[in-house]
């Protein structure tokens, strides 16, 4: 059910406060709050200028360039839209079933790409809210506070995003821009030297995930009332499964559960998800809104990415990242984890099963076959479906009879989040901001939700010198009352209020 | 030879310079630090460049903090909006303020109140990057010195770059000045 902050009664009676960017996630976003003369929240929204030119650039192009193509869409997950434009186009050369050693091979990249992505996000973004407190002083609350406080912590977290870099640049080639997964297979197996060199370091890197997973959950325990309700939001998950139910990231057939629990469809054929998904358009965001079709806008909205596949799973088939599932499930007494913040445990019981998964791989001597392509006959159409970091992640390409892109339609698994992402804003004001002057660990608070999605907004552009916060309060009539700024170099200031005209020309062009 | 050791890609002692270029090759002008890497790669095959390593990437990224570990010398390249000069070398430890040559107007602060001292700002925390998942050179030497002791002689080249739409080739005044970024490059490498 839609959250009535959605749309305020009388928009144009209420004061504006934007926040813009939002910190520490991947791109553009940005918050506006319309609160009434008590300073009660009113209407709250998250806005994120979508990478949709994507789709446009690549029409026209020959279908065999996608998986190196779509790796520009974004310098954060290049990998998953490597490997689901692979998938479609597998699907586009007529080939339904890959090679043992092909399908090893791209799970063996996969497993890297998504335990790096974690590791990340934990201890560069995450981290530092949780050790210090979202009220910390933001001057110590980001990773070099970290570091200085918690330099085995910090350590730990360089060495796994490294290790599963090395994942990707010897399953993919390179180290970016790799060309590993090729329509209707793999261009290059692991070798016996390879396969050592991961084989070395992947103890230390189990024993790390699971120092990570412990941290977390000693983090979220010393903290478990507030940690459960802040942010909550009461959703619908979607996730890939495999045959049996288990967690499965790379392959499987869709499962949507209601809040409770409750399967709404399972092992559905991914190349349904048009007919299972809709995506609705809402004149104030240029991300649309996927939604359940069979249960409409208001009602379908639904979560995907670690939570929903942990929430969703029955089982996971390995043992450590089991075990710590059974311990998640119990916060709930076996109903669905709703918490926001849960997702940064769950997101470190999938690096868990990452690392598992990548022992399991490299001790499976099919991972240097000889057999690396299957050829079949080209068709039209080709979906690639697999779980991003992030989500579900939907890549739908369809050609024409030289192989030139004619359609494409990408769901990336933040626009999945985007009314989940939404809602949890919309819980955070109305339970922390509503009545309070605005502070930087006010703002921060937002942020904290937001940043529990770890949302990427697909764009890998970085000029220098840019993207500044700032966090404006503005009345009825456009004049700006008061303004905090957050500058590149981390100093926030509280300034002087240009005039009216100037604000109205800002928030002119906001579209809300 | 482990994963985490430096050098091991190619199981040789690591090359006394490194070269990292960054950026989106899709996205115009951002494209500037990866087309000089190009440029020298090119070179390399010939055989110029010895004792250089070259790497490209979307953006810094904290595991960069291994490629800088036995360097002498690191130089980073990207593109910078706003550059009157076709490029410019800044030293990293200042790139936060050396990286904006075209000073931005202030914002209205001039009888600022402070929110937080300026004075419990740390230094350091100067060259962070705030706003995505990547990292500033300047964060990563901050970085490196935390974890690792003293960083090797880290520099910026600033390339002047204006336009960065996505498909989009790169600009004439980009092009011509990665011409000039690179030749003066080659001299001092």
């Amino acid at each position: 059910m839609l959250s009535s902050l959605e749309t305020a009664a009388h928009p144009e009676r209420l004061r504006r406060v934007v926040i813009d960017p939002v910190t520490r996630v991947e791109g553009h976003g940005k918050v506006t709050l319309l609160l009434d003369d008590e300073g009660h929240v009113r209407q709250a929204r998250l806005h994120i200028v979508e990478f949709r030119g994507f789709e446009k650039f690549i029409q026209g192009r020959p279908y065999w360039e996608l998986p190196v193509l779509v790796q520009r869409l974004c310098g954060i997950c290049p990998v998953s839209h490597h490997l689901a434009a692979a998938k479609a186009c597998d699907q586009l050369v007529g080939v339904d079933q890959l090679t043992a050693t092909a399908e090893k091979v791209r799970r063996l990249m996969h497993y890297g790409q998504v335990l790096q992505s974690h590791a990340l996000h934990f201890f560069h973004l995450a981290s530092p809210d949780l050790l210090f407190g979202f009220d910390d002083a933001v001057a110590h609350r980001n990773i070099v506070g970290v570091i200085q406080e918690h330099p085995e912590i910090a350590r730990q977290g360089v060495l796994l995003r490294k290790y599963g870099q090395e994942v990707i640049r010897i399953t993919s080639g390179k180290r970016i821009h790799g060309s590993g997964a090729v329509p209707g297979g793999v261009n290059k197996a692991v070798s016996a030297v390879e396969r050592d060199l991961l084989r070395a370091d992947i103890g230390q890197v189990l024993a790390w995930a699971q120092a990570a997973v412990a941290l977390i959950k000693r983090l979220y325990e010393a903290e478990r009332a507030g940690f459960d309700r802040f942010a909550s939001v009461a959703s619908n998950s979607l996730s890939l499964v495999d045959d049996s139910g288990h967690l499965e990231l790379y392959e499987g057939g869709l499962r949507a559960c209601d809040a409770s629990g409750q399967i709404l469809f399972d092992h559905a054929d991914c190349g349904d998800y048009a007919r299972l998904l809709r995506e609705e358009i809402k004149p104030w965001s240029y991300m649309k809104f996927p939604f359940i079709a069979a249960l409409g806008p208001e009602h379908g909205w639904y979560r995907v990415g670690p939570l929903a596949r942990i929430n969703n799973c029955d089982r996971i088939a390995t043992p450590l990242a089991e075990t710590e599932r059974q311990a998640f499930v119990a916060l709930a007494n076996g109903q669905p984890v709703q918490a926001a913040l849960a997702t940064h445990w769950a997101r470190l019981i999938e690096l868990l099963y990452c690392a598992e998964a990548i022992e399991r791989l490299l001790d499976d001597p099919e991972l240097s076959g000889t057999e690396l392509i299957t050829e079949g006959v080209l068709r039209q159409r080709g979906i690639g479906v697999l779980e991003a970091p992030r989500g579900t992640l939907f890549h739908h390409y369809e050609i024409d009879e030289n192989g030139l892109i004619r359609k494409a339609n990408l769901i990336v698994s933040t626009t999945n989040n985007n009314q989940v992402m939404n809602e949890s804003i919309r819980q955070v004001a109305r339970c922390y901001l509503d009545g309070h002057q605005l502070t930087e660990p006010l703002l921060n608070q937002i942020e904290v939700a937001i940043r529990a999605y770890d949302p990427c907004l697909s764009c890998a552009t970085h000029a220098l010198g840019q993207m500044p916060l700032q966090l404006d309060l503005v009345d009825a009539d456009g004049r700006l009352e008061d303004r905090l700024q957050r500058h590149a170099d981390g100093t926030v200031l509280r300034c002087d209020v240009p005039d009216a005209a100037d604000a109205r020309d800002r928030f002119g062009a906001c579209g809300c | 030879m482990r994963c985490f050791d430096p050098g091991h890609v190619h199981a040789v002692p690591v090359a006394p310079i490194l070269v990292l270029g960054y950026g989106n090759p899709s996205r115009g002008d951002d494209a500037l630090g990866p087309l000089l890497i190009d440029r020298l790669q090119q070179l390399q095959v010939v055989g110029r460049l010895a004792g250089v390593e070259l790497l490209t990437d979307f953006q810094p990224q904290i595991e960069h903090l291994l490629d800088l570990l036995g360097r002498e010398r690191v130089i980073f390249v990207d593109a910078a909006p706003g550059l009157s000069a076709p490029y410019r070398l800044l030293p990293v430890e200042t790139t936060q303020s050396q990286t904006q040559p075209e000073p931005q107007p202030e914002p209205q602060s001039s009888s600022a109140l402070q929110v937080q001292d300026e004075a419990q700002i740390q230094p350091e925390l100067q060259v962070l990057g705030w706003t995505s998942h990547r990292l500033t050179p300047g964060a990563l030497a901050h970085l490196f010195r935390s974890l690792y002791g003293e960083p090797p002689r880290l520099e910026l080249l600033a390339i002047g770059a204006e336009a960065f739409e996505l498909g989009a080739a790169l600009s004439a005044r980009a092009e011509q000045n990665l011409r000039v970024a690179s030749n003066w490059l080659l001299k001092v490498l």
